[in-house]
């Protein structure tokens, strides 16, 4: 008899490997996986670290770390953190959601193609069917588009924002002043959401949204891709080409980063940021859109100060060029598919940023520093940054997968 | 409503006892590694092993931001929903709190904020267990809040005070934490009269003063 119990006790703990003993190590363990991902403590003997423990148990880290990307908040901490300190000019968190976090949230949780992010034609929004009882404003016109109000009350801290969050197709814009609506005519997913116009096409002359778009989805700050030798044919009349009075110091400094700031800024032309909403002025029935821009929609502030150098630069459409393709500027940014010379709109922008290498390992140090709590030096850990950055693009670009990745890595702990 | 000199003696003691043992339990002595880090399991750092011993490291390396802080302490408490005092006391404090990870935000007003969201915290969660019977309770549930301090036993406070440790340190309690909250309860029963002693407000100060302790400690906000 006792060789069968002994037979039976072996079968049981081969076949349930859930009832291994799991010990406080194995909790311990667990709880700091659980933990990275899903942004808050957990108690011990919290349930879900028990189910996590005893995966861990057996070896199955990956299937832990999936239990941690279902939690509502790894959508509601974690990734609302990362997105919104990508948002905002200070690159602070302690700013209420907004409809840019609001679609990395979302492209996060339906595991979709995050090269979205840069190019696709849709925004999220909280579900009216769900939110009856919470007092969260829906007028399109009024708290989506001129205002955050419809965001800033999704951000009660009460409300899931992983179960309330939808999709919607389309981009709306305001185009006149009775508060009337169309859709985008150049979408471009998260840079043309209202947050991130807000952030940087408010005045200037729009060079502020290259230069975020390369230092959120590339990781690279302006000067890391100045190129003095690039062609200054797109640097606009505002810029000084003898500054105090010297020629060299404009070839040797300023060109630099203008180039390539100044060549890719026509992608954004026709956008401005006025009365609290985004502005396309090629939009129909544009009273109010098409004031401030060219009979072509080329916004006024794109070439304004125009007597600084005549000679310079004249903005007549929304196309834009590459003068990052050049040298050390092609291995930083792994330049890769069709139009990566030029461009109209800023969409076609989108997509060369999207489809770069670059953008692939940007997101990896970015759910690296969300994940691990420490940053990823692009420079002295470049193997891991390469080696995260393919993985994600074999998977498929799924964000969920990469925070799913990131966190088994010994790197991280 | 004027307030008695021994309620108001109380809860001021309640308070700086938080905040001493706040600053008691910063963990700061604490080695890195010990014996008992060592551990069977399969390498954490390789994913692929299981075989092998491998120390897991415990020191603190980040802190909690500001809205990290606030959900832990609900979770850690077991509160699924925030009260309204809560959220004012959130609003009110958040802005003191980290706004990253490093570990060198740390300053004073950082502490008061976090002890001031703990007691908050504790409020709440010493409302919800009290309406429960005893058997229900996660973290009290040997305590009669009927009845004034000087009826606890020992042995319920202690329990209570592992219940905690475990669930918002995520480990047990050293002895010598341990000895500086038991410590604290007698220094708490030495403030109070004979006829505070039999008052049931005394047994729950002493746990709110415990638990806002525990909970605005350095393992609460640190990962």
């Amino acid at each position: 008899m006792n060789w069968r119990l002994s037979i039976a006790a072996v079968l049981l703990t081969v076949q349930c490997p859930a009832i291994a003993q799991v010990s406080d190590q194995h909790r311990q363990e667990a709880k700091r996986l659980l933990e990275r991902l899903v942004g808050a403590k957990l108690p011990l003997d919290h349930a879900l670290v028990a189910q996590a423990a005893a995966l861990v148990a057996t070896g199955d880290r990956a299937g832990a770390a999936k239990l941690a990307t279902s939690q509502p908040n790894f959508y509601n901490l974690t990734v609302k953190q990362m997105a919104l300190r990508m948002s905002n000019r200070e690159e602070t968190l302690r700013v209420p959601l907004n409809d840019f976090a609001a679609s990395f949230i979302g492209v996060t949780r339906d595991e979709t193609d995050a090269r979205e992010l840069l190019t696709g034609n849709f925004h999220y929004k909280g579900n009216p069917n769900l939110l009856t009882g919470f007092n969260v404003r829906q007028n399109i016109a009024d708290d989506l588009l001129a205002s955050n109000t419809h965001y800033s009350d999704l951000d009660n801290g009460t409300i899931d924002l992983s179960t309330v969050l939808m999709r919607v197709a389309g981009q709306p814009l305001l185009i006149d002043d009775n508060k009337n609506i169309a859709d985008n005519l150049d979408p471009a997913g998260v840079l043309t959401s209202r947050a991130f116009m807000a952030a940087h096409a408010v005045d200037g002359t729009n060079r502020r949204l290259v230069e975020f778009t390369f230092r959120e989805f590339a990781c690279v700050s302006i000067d890391q891709w100045a190129d003095t030798a690039a062609s200054d044919l797109r640097i606009g009349r505002d810029i000084d080409r003898f500054p105090g009075g010297d020629h060299f110091k404009f070839q040797t400094s300023c060109k630099g980063c203008h180039t390539g700031m100044d060549g890719f800024r026509g992608a954004f032309a026709k956008w401005d940021f006025r009365n609290n909403n985004a502005i396309l002025s090629t939009m129909k029935g544009t009273g109010r859109a098409q004031a401030n821009a060219s009979a072509a929609g080329v916004m006024n502030k794109m070439n304004k100060n125009n007597t600084v150098y005549p000679g310079g630069y004249v903005m007549t459409d929304d196309s834009w060029v590459n003068n990052a393709s050049r040298g050390t500027n092609a291995l930083l940014f792994g330049w890769n598919g069709a139009g990566i010379d030029g461009g109209m709109g800023v969409q076609s922008f989108g997509r060369l940023v999207a489809n770069s290498k670059r953008f692939s390992q940007c997101m990896a140090v970015r759910v690296f520093e969300a994940v691990c709590k420490k940053p990823l030096d692009p420079e002295k850990q470049k193997g891991l940054m390469m080696e995260l950055g393919s993985t994600f693009e074999r998977n498929g670009y799924k964000l969920k997968g990469l925070f799913e990745t990131v966190v088994l890595r010994s790197e991280c702990h | 409503m004027s307030l008695s000199k021994g309620f108001l003696k109380t809860f001021v003691f309640c308070g700086l006892a938080a905040a001493a043992i706040a600053v008691a339990f910063t963990n700061c002595g604490r080695p890195s590694w010990s014996a008992a880090d060592y551990s069977s399991l399969h390498d954490p750092f390789g994913g692929l092993s299981n075989i092998g011993t491998k120390r897991v490291n415990t020191t603190p390396y980040a802190l909690l931001n500001s809205e990290q802080v606030y959900k832990s302490m609900l979770n850690v408490t077991g509160q699924a929903a925030p009260t309204n005092a809560q959220i004012t006391e959130y609003g009110r404090r958040s802005g003191a709190l980290a706004a990253s990870g490093e570990l060198d935000l740390i300053n004073s007003p950082m502490l008061i904020g976090i002890s001031s969201l703990a007691g908050e915290v504790c409020n709440g969660l010493l409302a919800k267990e009290i309406a429960l019977a005893a058997d229900q309770r996660q973290f009290f549930p040997g305590v009669n809040f009927a009845q004034g301090i000087g009826a606890l036993p020992a042995a319920s406070f202690d329990d209570s005070v592992h219940r905690m440790a475990r669930s918002f340190w995520g480990r047990d309690e050293k002895p010598e934490e341990s000895a500086a909250l038991v410590a604290f309860r007698a220094d708490f029963l030495s403030t109070l009269t004979a006829q505070q002693q039999t008052q049931s407000a005394s047994t729950r100060n002493l746990f709110l003063g415990t638990c806002a302790g525990m909970l605005a400690s350095f393992d609460a906000y640190t990962y």
